[in-house]
């Protein structure tokens, strides 16, 4: 930009900040009065709220105070360390499979094979679809009756007898995590995707007359360029599912003996069926404990350059 | 041609070819794996239960296609009105979350003030609330406000859970929207408000329409939300609804695939024409 | 990183805080007003709705026939509360009891009944019972406090064009079921285990046809007698007798009502315990040609032994007496257990829910409904056994309420003991003794 028009814009700007600084600050207070305030409403009320309640035993029948006693209990009790690993497992699990199943696929795609564009349409489809929706089909292929799972297993003779995935205590988590991987890898897909095909081909012109193979070429262009993203999708992804209670809860209610029962499940399950309150809002600040420690720790660890400020 | 260096224990064309291999066989697998469930939903929906299971079979080619399904679901069940409700709150809080997005996703690119990073580590950090852990302290805050079983009620919540990313997504969307675009309106006398109706919003319409996608994503799947604000039958979204169904006597898979038909067509649509703006989001979402 | 943030100006910060201060102020006001006119109303009046929690979705166009009819007569309103079947329903309760609003009226089981009464939550629906002589499982210095609307007796099912004859003690049912496995594809019998009601009724029952006395004594002093002499030996041969079943069974680990169905519908299995007609209902919707080789029978017995106890599901309504119309629900359950559209909620899941009393069963509306007509032979088990049907409360001495059988079940205790013993590689000797233990645990 030449220096005539920079110092034109330069005095425009502050003119316009003088004329109409009334216009700006109603515009900022247009920009963020809506989502303080929904804020506030939605988020901040109700999570104070929640922590409150964290610090009182049977808060809604008899409330009594009982500090960090709440806490003290959960973390005491050898069950929990038993439902955070069943959570890290599952977050785990399901991020890390779909960062494998995304990435395989979008590398396929950005190598501009027949019948590329119609996969990457389909591969929409299970991002958007309802979760409930997911759950029904895969109940359906996993059943040990009507299930086509275990007919293809048992004809091909790699089983005697079916097997019911979602009740059998070393298969209900696996299952759990396959549905979970089949509505989630197309999200890492779609990344990915977009990012391989913002890398210059050109980079590879030069590697492939350089003589470089294919997996030189991938460690040393494809794979730095997906950094980034790669990162991102395992924080996001991962806090996500370590949050997720809605396939769990749909399809094996954290059984069976309570072999699925992830932090959220247990939340609910404090909640409503055991009718503590007190107990379910501090394991849920437990969890947001966790998970904002994590993150704190990825963002210095990994991506300083993804800072939010 | 160059030839590779070091180990070529395999000539370069035998590798080459064996990578297209690998690489049409990984998209067969992902296709089969991806398409499989989507087939056996569809098939069972268009059958009648008595031709699914013939013979003690699971018959998956469909030679006999029928309504049956439909009509039942139609006739014993809600399903209409589960459906409308869910339209109601979706579209609701796809267009609350959205304007919220856009205003502070502006807002922030735009402007600085004190207590705007903290502002922008709260939208971050409220991502990491799991939905249930909102969802207790939201119930009696609504109960208290006589807001339970109300459409308003569940279009606040749902826009609470899809806003933190959509606000992100338009705020990172807004970075790669040049000042200078403005600031040549602003030099021809426009007023900061004309600038940002006339000037920006038309340039973020990619990204402000992946937000919307986005949002309707999260409030047309919702169960969570949905079962803790709503107890009464006429209030049900079409995923509570169709939760239920399950464990009705008279109601098998036929009925339940069918329902589960016809949930996936609104998402479907948006796959079919929008699938453009969900991949621009994506784009910008994932990057820095 | 492309940061859009621009320069600030020094000048017109202070300006632009003043503004905000103000904006700001006058929004916060607005929100006060609004919020204090949100918040203001809304006290108990006893007129306000009865609000009524039930899993029976598929009564509701029954239930709404009822409902306008109650609401013409009186001038209360009933508001429907549908949630899905069994433990979320306890859910949806507690949920609304957390927040500070449980509901009035209940459907439950005469089990909920029982615990809800101890917790003294429960109102007397004194009225109702005594009225129409309904069976009186949960009554207090008098006071009843369940009214009973239906029952539910477990029932076995088995295909007769495989086994011709039915087996008649368990010897028998084991070398049949053996033939029928080694035949061909399918499996002679289903035992389920694990932690689903489908599991637990299931082996509850085989230890009463043994005639294992699991408790004994009175409400408030129940002992359990499981592992005590005779009873012990009997409950070993019944663990023993459902490991020799097993093996001619699909791995029914974890198997709900709907599995067991599943593997009869797909010809997995020849012979299924379940409850009621509900095997029938679900196979005529996708198997209508299998129905006809399908016949009811009582679970399987020790040669000599007679029906004595069959487990029978008990469910009806309950009033809260913490709710906001209290008196509005009692007038309710008055009103539905006396009214002619009794029978078409009863009758809406034909074979699978029958009539409370014996009287009622007799009734002509049952006689005349035409599912049940096709299944005659299923109306005759019901009728030939009605004194037999026990719920799973009633097993303290003299049938008095049994706490200590009423959480066991609500955590599937002996479903999980049949697990131990079938997965979990226990010995029936060692599994007697878990599941004592396990009982004793929960006293």
């Amino acid at each position: 930009m030449s220096t005539a028009l920079k110092s034109r814009l330069a005095a425009a700007g502050s003119a316009l900040r003088e004329r109409d600084v009334d216009g700006t600050t109603l515009l900022l207070a247009a920009c963020f009065v809506p989502m303080l305030a929904f804020f506030v409403v939605v988020w901040v009320i109700p999570i104070v709220y929640a922590l409150g309640m964290s610090l009182f035993a049977s808060p809604v029948r008899s409330p009594e105070f009982v500090g960090l006693g709440n806490y003290a209990e959960l973390l005491g009790n050898g069950a929990f360390w038993g439902f955070l690993w069943n959570s890290v497992v599952y977050a785990v699990a399901t991020t890390g499979l779909s960062l494998v199943i995304g990435l395989g696929l979008a590398l396929v795609i950005n190598q501009r094979i027949r019948g590329g564009d119609a996969l990457r349409t389909l591969m929409i489809f299970p991002y958007l679809l309802p979760t409930l929706v997911v759950i029904f089909m895969w109940k359906f292929i996993l059943d040990p009756n009507i299930g086509i799972l275990n007919q293809f297993l048992v004809d091909a003779g790699l089983i005697d007898k079916p097997i019911a995935f979602f009740s059998t205590l070393e298969f209900a988590m696996p299952a759990v995590v396959v549905t979970s991987v089949w509505k989630f890898a197309s999200f890492a897909f779609f990344i990915l995707l977009a990012r391989l095909q913002a890398i210059d081909p050109d980079l590879y012109e030069r590697a492939r007359v350089e003589g470089a193979t294919t997996w030189q070429a991938f460690r040393d262009i494809t794979f730095p360029h997906l950094r980034g993203a790669i990162l991102i999708i395992l924080l996001v992804r991962g806090i996500w599912m370590f949050n997720k209670f809605d396939i769990i809860y749909l399809s094996t209610r954290g059984g069976p003996l309570q072999q699925t029962t992830t932090l959220p499940i247990r939340v609910y399950q404090l909640a409503f069926s055991e009718v503590n309150f007190g107990m379910a809002t501090a394991l849920a600040g437990v969890m947001f404990f966790l998970l904002a420690g994590v993150a704190v720790v990825y963002f210095r660890a990994f991506a300083p350059e993804t800072e939010v400020a | 041609m160059a030839t590779s260096t070091g180990r070529g224990l395999v000539s370069h064309d035998t590798q080459k070819r064996l990578q297209r291999i690998a690489v049409y066989l990984t998209a067969l697998l992902i296709s089969v794996f991806t398409i499989v469930p989507v087939y056996v939903m569809v098939v069972i929906a268009i059958q009648s239960p008595a031709t699914t299971f013939a013979g003690g079979r699971v018959n998956l080619l469909p030679t006999e296609p029928s309504l049956r399904n439909f009509l039942v679901l139609l006739g014993s069940t809600d399903t209409v009105r589960y459906f409308v409700n869910s339209l109601v709150v979706t579209l609701g809080s796809t267009v609350l979350s959205t304007t919220i997005a856009v205003a502070a996703g502006y807002g922030l690119t735009r402007f600085d003030f004190t207590g705007k990073s903290l502002a922008a580590r709260a939208v971050l950090f409220s991502y990491m609330f799991s939905p249930i852990v909102l969802a207790i302290p939201l119930y009696v805050v609504f109960s208290t406000l006589g807001l339970l079983n109300s459409h308003f009620a569940l279009t606040l919540a749902l826009t609470a859970i899809s806003a933190p990313f959509c606000i992100w997504l338009m705020w990172q969307y807004f970075q790669t929207v040049p000042i200078a675009l403005e600031e040549s309106a602003w030099v021809r006398g426009a007023s900061r408000w004309r600038t940002v109706r006339d000037v920006v919003l038309p340039v973020a319409r990619p990204g402000y329409i992946s937000a919307a996608i986005f949002a309707f994503a999260v409030a047309w799947n919702d169960f969570t939300m949905a079962r803790v604000v709503m107890s009464r039958d006429e209030m049900y979204t079409i995923t509570v609804g169709a939760s239920l169904f399950l464990d009705r006597v008279n109601i098998g898979w036929g009925e339940t695939m069918a329902v589960s038909l016809l949930i996936s067509i609104p998402p479907f649509l948006i796959a079919l024409f929008l699938q453009r703006y969900l991949l621009q989001g994506f784009s910008v979402g994932g990057l820095e | 990183m492309i940061d859009g943030n621009h320069s600030r100006g020094d000048d017109g910060r202070t300006t632009r805080g003043s503004s905000r201060r103000t904006f700001l102020a006058a929004v916060g006001s607005a929100a006060a007003v609004t919020t204090a006119g949100c918040l203001g109303g809304g006290g108990g009046a006893s007129n306000d709705p009865i609000r009524y929690l039930s899993d029976r979705g598929d009564s509701k166009d029954v239930m709404d026939e009822i409902i306008a009819e109650f609401e013409e007569e009186t001038d209360h309103t009933v508001e429907m509360i549908y949630t899905a079947k069994g433990t979320s329903s306890d859910a949806e309760m507690q949920k609304m009891v957390a927040a500070g609003n449980p509901p009035d009226l209940l459907f439950d089981t005469s089990t909920d009944a029982y615990r809800l009464q101890r917790d003294g939550v429960l109102a007397p629906v004194t009225a109702a019972v005594q009225d129409n002589d309904l069976p009186d499982p949960v009554t207090v210095d008098g006071e009843s406090y369940f009214a009973a609307a239906m029952v539910e007796p477990l029932m076995g099912w088995y295909r007769n064009d495989v086994y011709s004859e039915m087996p008649a003690s368990w010897s028998e049912w084991v070398d049949a079921a053996d033939e029928v496995s080694a035949n061909g594809s399918m499996e002679g019998y289903v035992v389920q285990s694990g932690q689903t009601n489908n599991a637990d009724t299931q082996m509850t029952q085989y230890l009463w046809q043994n005639d294992v006395e699991v408790y004994g004594g009175p409400s408030d002093g129940i002992e359990v007698r499981l592992d005590d002499g005779d009873n012990r030996q009997a409950a070993v041969e019944t663990f023993e007798w459902v490991q020799s079943m097993a093996e001619h069974s699909p791995n029914g680990s974890g198997w709900a009502w709907g599995d067991a169905i599943g593997a009869l519908q797909q010809e997995n299995a020849a012979a299924i315990a379940s409850v009621g007609g509900l095997p029938v209902l679900t196979i005529q919707a996708n198997r209508p040609d299998l129905v006809e080789n399908l016949s009811p029978m009582p679970f399987p017995a020790p040669s000599g032994a007679g029906q004595d106890k069959w487990w029978s599901y008990m469910e009806g309504h309950l009033v809260r007496n913490d709710g906001q119309n209290t008196e509005g629900a009692q007038a309710f359950v008055d009103f539905f257990t006396s009214s002619s559209r009794f029978f078409d909620f009863v009758l809406s899941a034909p074979l699978f829910q029958f009539p409370p009393t014996r009287a009622q069963l007799d009734a002509p509306e049952v006689a005349e409904n035409e599912v049940i007509q096709q299944h005659p032979d299923v109306m005759a088990l019901v009728r030939d056994n009605w004194d037999a049907f026990t719920s799973v409360l009633a097993t303290g001495d003299d049938g008095a309420p049994n706490i200590v059988a009423a959480d066991a079940y609500s955590e599937q205790l002996f479903g999980q003991a049949a697990d131990q013993l079938l997965v979990g590689g226990l010995t029936p000797d060692e599994t007697v003794d878990w599941l004592a233990d396990q009982l004793r645990g929960l006293q």
